[in-house]
């Protein structure tokens, strides 16, 4: 287990000014990857995960921290190294159908960025069209596509384009952004395993953000659970699913409806919603919806500490509510 | 007379420039007095499209059902006058809609929405259904102080119970929830449902819930019908289903999910697409995507097969040319 830690983030913030105040988008997160492993990010909407994968990619250049990649902190990147890091990081974008150009056949957008990185020239149309049938191959889209619109495909067939996009350049790790949330469960499952064949064969290393716990149980290495710009858990899958321990991951993991109608979770229902990430007030972000919440919760931030080997939480009760020495 | 709700050989189609889209095809559904029935299928299986038939609401044109029977408590919808039927919205049937951000009506404040249907359905005069508005509100689990405001005001988890209390607010006895909780988080689907469930066992009222999440109808319905390119291929009780599901489409389902309780390394996918529903293929409309497929399935359609109380299953496989299928088995 001692892979090469290939992306480290530290202290990221990323606040956006709007008329009311400081939106609070991500707010002091920190972790890592080791190379070939999946860190799967959940949280509801709202809670900055998709805020967070942009910004490991500097597609919103963070507020502070520092994003690591392979030993170097990219935020201090100029116009051309940016360019050149492309190559090694992507996105898979979540909605297939707004995030591919309507006027641009499958292999035109699959040859762009080959185009934009140099890779090919324009007028070497020959080794152009070989590279695209071979990404087309890996992805499972039909030779017979190459000359279709994005509108005459469906929703699958779509986000196996921008898979193949993401794929052309080689890259290392590759930022996914709810790739298969806009799909159905029968197409979900023939993406899952598309990505899942994908890294095993290039040895990709995936941030795969989600709101959807049993995809990220079925795929992720590591799971990192948000809550209004902040961590609140993060550890092993096989930990989380087998003994959460912060009261709001509990909550989310009995809120999803089994299906099997002789498994009957203890459901936690949580009162109110997601509070507001305008200059929120220091202290923890969820105890207004907590049952545990006390005076304590309150006041001050709490920071992510580390409970158990590997078991990263942040809840001040956690011993107490866990029966934890 | 126990089923509240009978659909018999129903067929709706659109009828477009592009041709035909069959919809709905000769489907036969019962609901159960106080009980719920949960629709399952893939988007494009004519879900949606059933749930509007109920109430007639297809638009004409495209839409049109063009033949069967719906019997609500023994009344043929299809039968009636557009009069009759707008005395049966909203206060015998009512449907609960998708998406709460297009639902409401966005110069309305919440509260005028609400009493707008007990004005309409009850006649009791507008200070009467003002009182019973706020009832619901508090009911759905809003303060009846905001009812003076309007719907952007609100998130989408409280514009969703807006609806419900819509669709309550003349205690219909059956409700249609056309996939009533997709548009929102986990925690505050769970909400929604658990709210749901609450006012079935208050009022008694039917429901019959469309989704295309399992784990929303296995926590939540007695009865679960599968659909599929505008058929149902397999219904029953709830755990008949998803014990002993039987139709291959109902074992390519639950092998495509990822599951929280149980472990699987890799997922099996139904090959294919869902066929184009102008387009249909021949003989059972699954069969281009069946891994059991048998050159029986390709040419005629497979009859109703009641495996054993109300488990019913379309499918060759079950059906009584069982022989026919089993020798195409041999000869491969």
């Amino acid at each position: 287990m001692s892979k090469e830690k290939i992306l480290e983030v530290k202290n990221l913030k990323k606040y956006f000014s709007t008329p009311s105040g400081m939106l609070h988008a991500v707010d002091d997160v920190s972790f890592d990857i080791r190379e070939g492993e999946t860190l799967g990010v959940v949280g509801e909407s709202g809670c900055g995960k998709s805020t967070l994968g942009r910004a490991v990619l500097r597609l919103n250049d963070p507020t502070s921290g520092e994003v690591i990649f392979r030993g170097e902190n990219i935020l201090k990147y100029g116009k051309k190294e940016m360019k050149d890091l492309k190559k090694d990081i992507q996105l898979i974008f979540q909605d297939p159908f707004s995030s591919l150009n309507p006027r641009m056949t499958v292999s035109q957008s699959i040859a762009m960025p080959l185009l934009i990185q140099g890779i090919y020239k324009k007028r070497d149309k020959v080794a152009l069209n070989k590279k695209v049938n071979e990404l087309m191959d890996l992805v499972g889209l039909a030779q017979r596509f190459v000359n279709s619109y994005p509108h005459e495909l469906d929703g699958g067939r779509r986000q196996r384009i921008g898979i193949a996009r993401a794929l052309a350049l080689n890259p290392k790790f590759i930022v996914c952004d709810e790739p298969v949330s806009a799909l159905d469960v029968s197409i979900q499952a023939q993406i899952l395993n598309l990505m899942q064949d994908l890294q095993k064969e290039m040895g990709l290393t995936y941030m795969f953000i989600t709101h959807d716990l049993s995809v990220v149980k079925h795929l992720a290495d590591k799971i990192m659970v948000m809550y209004l710009g902040q961590v609140v858990e993060y550890c092993d899958v096989k930990q989380l699913f087998e003994k959460p321990l912060h009261p709001y991951t509990k909550a989310l993991l009995s809120a999803i409806p089994v299906p099997d109608p002789d498994v009957h979770m203890e459901r936690i229902i949580l009162k109110g919603e997601i509070s507001s990430p305008i200059e929120p007030k220091p202290g923890c972000r969820f105890a207004r919806r907590c049952i545990y919440a006390t005076e304590a919760c309150t006041g001050t931030d709490i920071t992510l500490t580390e409970v158990e080997p590997g078991h990263f939480t942040s809840c001040v009760r956690i011993h107490e509510i866990n029966n934890i020495l | 007379m126990n089923n509240i709700l009978e659909i018999k050989d129903l067929v709706v189609r659109y009828e477009t420039e592009d041709g035909i889209v069959k919809a709905v095809n000769s489907v036969n559904l019962s609901l159960k007095k106080g009980a719920a029935l949960g629709l399952v299928g893939e988007t494009g299986a004519g879900k949606t499209t059933l749930a509007k038939s109920i109430l007639r609401l297809i638009q004409w044109p495209p839409g049109r059902i063009v033949s069967g029977n719906i019997l609500y408590d023994g009344t043929d919808l299809t039968a009636i006058t557009e009069n009759e039927m707008c005395k049966i919205r909203g206060n015998d049937i009512s449907m609960i809609f998708q998406d709460p951000m297009t639902a409401l009506n966005p110069v309305l404040t919440v509260g005028k929405q609400i009493s707008e249907v007990i004005e309409e359905h009850d006649k009791i005069s507008a200070k009467e259904a003002d009182s019973k508005m706020r009832e619901m509100l508090s009911m759905v689990g809003i303060d009846p102080n905001r009812a003076e405001e309007y719907p952007h005001q609100f998130s989408g988890g409280m514009k969703q119970r807006v609806v419900i209390a819509i669709a309550l607010a003349c205690n219909p006895s059956l409700l249609v929830a056309d996939e009533p909780t997709t548009a929102l988080d986990v925690t505050i689907q769970a909400q929604v449902l658990d709210l749901i469930r609450n006012l079935r066992e208050q009022l008694g009222t039917s429901l019959l819930l469309i989704t295309h999440d399992l784990g929303v109808v296995a926590q939540n319905c007695e009865y679960v019908a599968i659909m599929y390119a505008g058929e149902i291929v397999e219904y029953g009780e709830l755990r008949d289903v998803f014990k002993n599901g039987l139709h291959p489409y109902t074992e390519g389902l639950f092998d495509s999910i990822p599951k929280l309780n149980e472990d699987v390394d890799r997922l099996k996918p139904i090959e294919g697409l869902m066929p184009d529903p102008a387009n249909l293929p021949e003989g059972c409309t699954f069969h281009p995507r069946c891994k059991y497929a048998k050159d029986i399935c390709k040419t005629q359609k497979p009859e109703k097969r009641t495996i054993e109380g109300e488990h019913i299953v379309y499918c060759h496989r079950f059906s009584e040319y069982e022989h026919l299928w089993k020798e195409g088995q041999e000869n491969e």
